[in-house]
């Protein structure tokens, strides 16, 4: 089937038009077709979505381990879990029955200290049965990463709480903990698995660290000892690193307006070459950089640089933040400057040279990174550094819906859409490493914050045309944040359609509600349920049929009957987005515009707004 | 459905209910349907579900299949109910009329369903 006539089968669902001929085409566009091209399993099941074929289950899987990740960071789950986890993951292991009942057990008690309002419209969260708990987490696996994401977000996804009380037992609470393990704990030196759940009294002096980092400037905003609530600006600080960075600028003085440079120096162990602007028999080029090694010599020697960049290296972590959300860097928010964080510069660096709107000149992106005359040292020009991953900071929604159009039109217009379509999904393998292999570095995170990663595809979309075309070149930076984008959607969007088209099927096309009930003599009892549209309903049950069978098949019909109304709009709005569709698109350009309703729709902006 | 149907006419359409419970010979081959699916019904047990189907189908369409009426419930619009029991039900089949009396609540359930996925498909069209 291709879009075409999956767009025409939408029109006529939208139309009211329910024949069996248009239910069996829409069964075979979502089921067959989207099920491939989208790697999302239909329908969902965590024993799918460990299955080693990777065309069906690939994303689900995906938004599984996005999960776990915000559920470790928000303490919900131990560090061992999350390794255990990565280490199934890998050998392509489903998770252990221990495993999974705690990941069950943390996603209990994140609904129950999430914002109640969030849930309004799901069942409520199973208390006990883990069979029952793991059919709602299948069910709203979508809900409930976009939720866990923004706590973990430093996009400022997740809004300040005027009426937050320090040491309160929220998810709210545990995010704000988190943002402190993340600007202020050692992992190097000290590092541990102890973890302090809630923002409360006993990380208050971090404010203070904070503080003393910003040169003083939140010092009268600073709660005392004792205090029971957080000034707003202080929780914004935490929940936005830009922000967090803008003042970092300020109060070291390295913004554009700063009449003084601002140096970071560090060493690295290994000669590394860095990249030259022009070409290695360049004369002219060799002479100018060596002309920049001297003079960064120069101002080494005449100690104008700090090579202190706060002492608890916040900055430092602000940097490694920047350059882990351009899509470059892999490693830990450590605070050490090393070889990760150097390699992800350069690259950085080397992608803004071929930048569709560079903020910084040639010339300048020279300057940004040279290496000190005579010795190991890098001289990094912090104010052309943070002039640059400001370019790279996640824009507005608006925005980044007109950067996301903008690629998906290059992509169209440079004839590549088809071939993306046909590849996408296969291709995808060949990121394995870029997501930092968390099996083995257990503190490395993968950055899934949308608007960023539409932002750093945006910057150098060439790159990313190129990347479709086959031209091999380095995957990180921009190919990987449109990869991830692209991903995000579909895992998002189609994630929770795929769930919403089941309802769909069964109560306005149709399609039999079935239970198969325990075997006998290598033949299982049917029992089914059909509602037609003319609101008649027939059984039909085998005799042999236990009284355990039917308690079950009642069980399933009552379980869908919970989830109708939530799934029931999600469907209908993205068979309505599908049907409005004036021109055929590719199908993962399909499923992106599906995702971006459902994301309007659960940030409760209204999906149907955020496609105009 | 019938082509530029409205929303009143389902209106129509929504003023009785009938629930019918049939029994009869319907089972289907575990190795024919074993696979890596999970039957539409997600639950954990993995199913190739057009398999069953299509077995189904077969089943029910056989001269033989022996398919019998065990209730038949009618619902009107004031929601006056009658339902019908087959005669002489054995305690075996008494477990069959709990099942249909849930269908009967489960129907409405539906049919609540079906008027709102209409109404929403509708609403999306205007907009």
């Amino acid at each position: 089937m291709n879009t075409r006539e999956f767009i025409d089968t939408c029109r006529c669902i939208s139309a009211l038009d329910f024949s069996p001929s248009v239910a069996d085409r829409a069964e075979e566009g979502v089921a067959g077709e989207m099920t491939l091209r989208y790697a999302m399993p239909y329908p969902a099941g965590i024993g799918r979505a460990v299955d080693p074929d990777p065309r069906s289950t690939r994303n689900r899987r995906g938004q599984w381990h996005e999960l776990v990740q915000h559920l470790t960071d928000l303490a919900y789950l131990t560090p061992a879990r999350y390794r255990e986890w990565h280490t199934l993951r890998v050998a392509d292991q489903p998770p252990s029955p221990l495993l999974l009942g705690a990941v069950l057990t943390a996603v209990g008690q994140f609904v129950a200290e999430d914002d109640p309002t969030a849930y309004r419209m799901t069942e409520d969260f199973p208390p006990i049965q883990r069979e029952a708990q793991l059919h709602w987490v299948e069910r709203y696996l979508p809900v409930l990463v976009y939720r866990a994401a923004m706590y973990t977000s430093f996009d400022g996804e997740l809004d300040v709480r005027t009426d937050y009380r320090v040491g309160e037992g929220s998810a709210y609470g545990r995010s704000l903990a988190f943002r402190i393990r993340v600007y202020f704990h050692d992992y190097i030196d000290r590092h541990t698995e102890r973890r302090v759940t809630y923002f409360g009294e006993a990380l208050l002096p971090f404010l203070y660290s904070l503080d003393n980092s910003l040169k003083g400037n939140y010092r009268e905003i600073l709660p005392q000892s004792g205090a029971s609530s957080l000034h707003t600006s202080l929780q914004l600080l935490l929940l936005n690193a830009q922000l967090l960075f803008d003042a970092f600028r300020e109060s070291h003085r390295f913004m554009d307006s700063s009449a003084k440079r601002y140096f970071l120096v560090y060493d690295l162990e290994e000669e590394e070459e860095l990249p030259t602007a022009g070409k290695p028999d360049d004369l002219r080029e060799a002479r100018r950089a060596d002309r920049l090694r001297r003079r960064a010599g120069r101002k080494l020697q005449q100690d104008e640089v700090h090579i202190d960049t706060g002492h608890n290296r916040l900055g430092v972590r602000l940097l490694q933040l920047g350059l882990w959300r351009a899509g470059f860097y892999t490693g830990v928010m450590d605070g050490a400057f090393g070889p990760l964080s150097h390699a992800a510069l350069v690259g950085l660096i080397a992608q803004e040279r071929e930048a569709t709107d560079p903020v910084l000149r040639p010339r300048q992106l020279d300057r940004l990174l040279i290496r000190g005359a005579g010795a190991e040292a890098y001289v990094v020009d912090l104010k052309l550094f943070a002039r640059l991953l400001g370019a790279y900071a996640p824009p507005t929604e608006e925005v980044a819906r007109e950067e996301e159009d903008a690629l998906w039109a290059h992509i169209a217009d440079a004839g590549q859409e088809a071939r993306l379509d046909e590849e996408f999904t296969a291709r995808e393998t060949t990121f394995r490493e870029a997501y930092g292999a968390q099996q083995r570095h257990p503190n490395r995170r993968v950055y899934y914050g949308l608007r960023g990663l539409i932002r750093g595809a945006f910057r150098a979309i060439g790159r990313v045309l190129r990347w479709i075309a086959g031209v091999v070149e380095s995957i990180l930076g921009a190919v990987f944040d449109f990869v991830k984008a692209v991903i995000k959607r579909i895992q998002e969007g189609i994630g929770l359609f795929l769930e919403g088209f089941r309802f769909l099927a069964h109560y306005l096309l149709g399609h039999p509600f079935v239970s198969l009930g325990e075997a006998a003599d290598g033949r299982m009892p049917v029992v089914l349920t059909r509602f037609a549209l003319d609101f008649d309903a027939v059984s039909l049950s085998d005799r042999g049929a236990s009284a355990g069978d039917i308690r079950e098949h009642l069980s399933y019909l009552r379980r869908m009957g919970a989830g109708v109304s939530y799934f029931m709009e999600v469907a209908t709005a993205a068979v309505g987005v599908i049907a409005g569709l004036s021109t055929p698109v590719g199908w993962l350009r399909l499923g992106v515009l599906i995702g971006r309703w459902v994301r309007g729709w659960l940030s409760g902006q209204g999906g149907r707004e955020v496609l105009a | 459905m019938a082509d530029n149907k409205t929303f009143g006419d389902f209106i129509n359409d929504m003023s009785s209910l009938d629930v019918v419970t049939l029994t009869g010979n319907l089972t289907v081959q575990v190795n024919d349907v074993m696979g890596t699916g999970a039957p539409d019904g997600g639950e954990s047990k993995p199913l190739r579900f057009a398999q069953i189907m299509r077995q189904l189908e077969g089943n029910i369409l056989k001269r033989d299949s022996k398919i019998s009426a065990l209730a038949a419930t009618h619902v009107s619009i004031d929601k006056d109910t009658v339902t019908f029991v087959k005669e002489n039900l054995t305690p075996e089949e008494a477990v069959y009329l709990d099942f249909h009396n849930e269908t009967v609540k489960a129907a409405g359930i539906a049919r609540a369903a079906m008027a709102d996925g209409i109404a929403k498909l509708l609403l999306g069209n205007k907009r």
